[in-house]
């Protein structure tokens, strides 16, 4: 071979390789181009089938609204009362219920398993058959009312093998004679009054699901003292992670808030565990459904 | 030692397998590790041209033959360009010539940090399977290797 054909095989040889470096080139830009076509096709389905599933949950959130108690019915019966509600999601598995017999006004705060549809969902079913329960023997303690809830909910639990349960507490309170009766599965009532905090603890009680119970409900019996506060609550408010050091709240703390507000009126007394709890979880997200009922007497 | 940013004329030295250099051009370098039924291709250069690109694939199927190889090993770590022509032949036709011959593992080894290279890789096979959809390749157990010791290996 001689010099030349040398030379004009490297030139051909660099020829070609700018040629096929070029088309390289454009059939990567091309292949690029089309990855992004597909995911702007993508995109657009995802957000039209996001869209379609938040207007469904939006519109169950008006449905689930019907079965929750609001703040303006609880005031009607016990005028210094609050609610605070903070579900994880649009919807959620915490719920307050409340229903009436002649003297005696049935409180419940229940916490569904989970949160989000599913646990709304379980919600209903758990406030329904609370009322069905209810309209067919108001005379039921509360215990007794969380014991028929637990059968009720084994009948449908049994066959499908659905561990999803509740916790609940229940008060029972005759505001004229100043009487009351708590009973809780999982769930605590706190009654502070005369600098004392008394801790009504629940059973270790999963309604729907005896294969965790290792408790039976029982009844409470208590009068409400002068000058008094109860509070009931989900346990997504002591569990929401947040602070300096990122833990969860706690119960010590919030049994801490609660004395240390206990004796203010009912607004400031909201306002502030709203105020607290908000500034305790700053940029985490939240951890679970958060319910406090509070009510003065 | 790291074995894992060299091509084969480098590494095969440093590794314990008996292996021979069965072809050598100024463009490429075809390996043999008889007692692993193995042959290496490695490219040298940067580019290389449509015509020495064939004629190193066409050396070694007398070879895939003879030592009755089982496993391909194309180390492309010096290359930089392709030929997407080339890479079609070798990938439809050559590949099926050398399947009847009883050569079904293949393993490629790609230029380390080379996100361009990957991506025009990643781009001529997508090309290639929207171009050809019956092809062999579902017969073939292909991978990507990260050195020439896990190609050998894996």
């Amino acid at each position: 071979m001689s010099q030349t054909d040398v030379l004009e095989k490297e030139i051909k040889d660099l020829k070609e390789q700018l040629s096929s470096q070029y088309s390289m080139f454009e059939m990567t830009v091309n292949h690029l181009q089309k990855l992004q076509e597909e995911l702007r096709t993508s995109e657009k389905l995802l957000a039209k089938s996001n869209k379609k599933l938040l207007d469904s949950i939006h519109y169950s959130k008006n449905i689930l609204d019907s079965f929750l108690l609001k703040e303006e019915y609880l005031q009607a019966k016990f005028p210094n009362s609050f609610i605070i509600h903070t579900p994880k999601d649009i919807i959620g598995g915490d719920f307050a219920w409340l229903a009436q017999h002649r003297k005696k006004i049935f409180l419940g705060l229940g916490d569904c398993t989970g949160h989000g549809v599913p646990a709304a969902m379980l919600t209903i079913f758990m406030i329904s058959t609370l009322n069905q329960i209810f309209n067919q023997n108001p005379d039921l303690s509360p215990a007794n009312l969380i014991i028929e809830l637990d059968k009720i909910m084994k009948q449908y639990t049994h066959h499908q093998f659905i561990k999803d349960t509740a916790e609940l507490g229940i008060l029972c309170v005759d505001i004229a004679r100043r009487k009351a009766i708590y009973s809780g599965a999982k769930r605590p009532l706190v009654v502070i009054s005369n600098k004392k905090l008394t801790y009504y603890k629940g059973a270790r009680f999963y309604p729907g699901n005896p294969h965790i119970s290792t408790e039976v409900p029982q009844d409470y019996y208590f009068k409400i003292p002068n000058e008094s506060m109860l509070y009931l609550f989900s346990d997504g408010v002591t569990d929401q992670f947040g602070g300096e050091n990122h833990q969860k709240f706690s119960e010590k703390k919030l049994l801490d808030l609660f004395f240390q507000i206990h004796l203010q009126a009912i607004d400031y007394q909201k306002n502030t565990l709203l105020e607290v709890l908000t500034n305790w979880q700053g940029n985490n997200s939240q951890t679970d459904d958060k319910l406090i009922l509070g009510i003065k007497f | 030692m790291n074995t894992s940013n060299l091509t084969a004329s480098s590494v095969l030295p440093q590794l314990q397998y008996s292996w021979e250099t069965a072809v050598e051009k100024d463009y490429g370098k075809l390996f043999i590790l008889p007692e692993k039924s193995i042959i290496i291709c490695e490219l040298t250069k940067q580019y290389v041209p449509i015509e020495e690109f064939r004629e190193i694939f066409s050396l070694a199927i007398p070879l895939i033959e003879k030592y009755q190889i089982k496993k391909f090993i194309f180390d492309k770590q010096n290359l930089r360009v392709f030929h997407q022509p080339s890479m079609e032949w070798y990938f439809i036709h050559w590949k099926q010539e050398v399947y009847k011959k009883g050569l079904s593992i293949h393993r490629k080894i790609l230029p380390k940090n080379q996100p361009v290279f990957e991506a025009a890789v990643a781009a001529g096979r997508a090309k290639i399977q929207a171009e050809y959809p019956n092809t062999i390749i579902h017969l073939l157990d292909i991978k990507y290797s990260n050195s020439i010791e896990e190609a050998i290996e894996s």
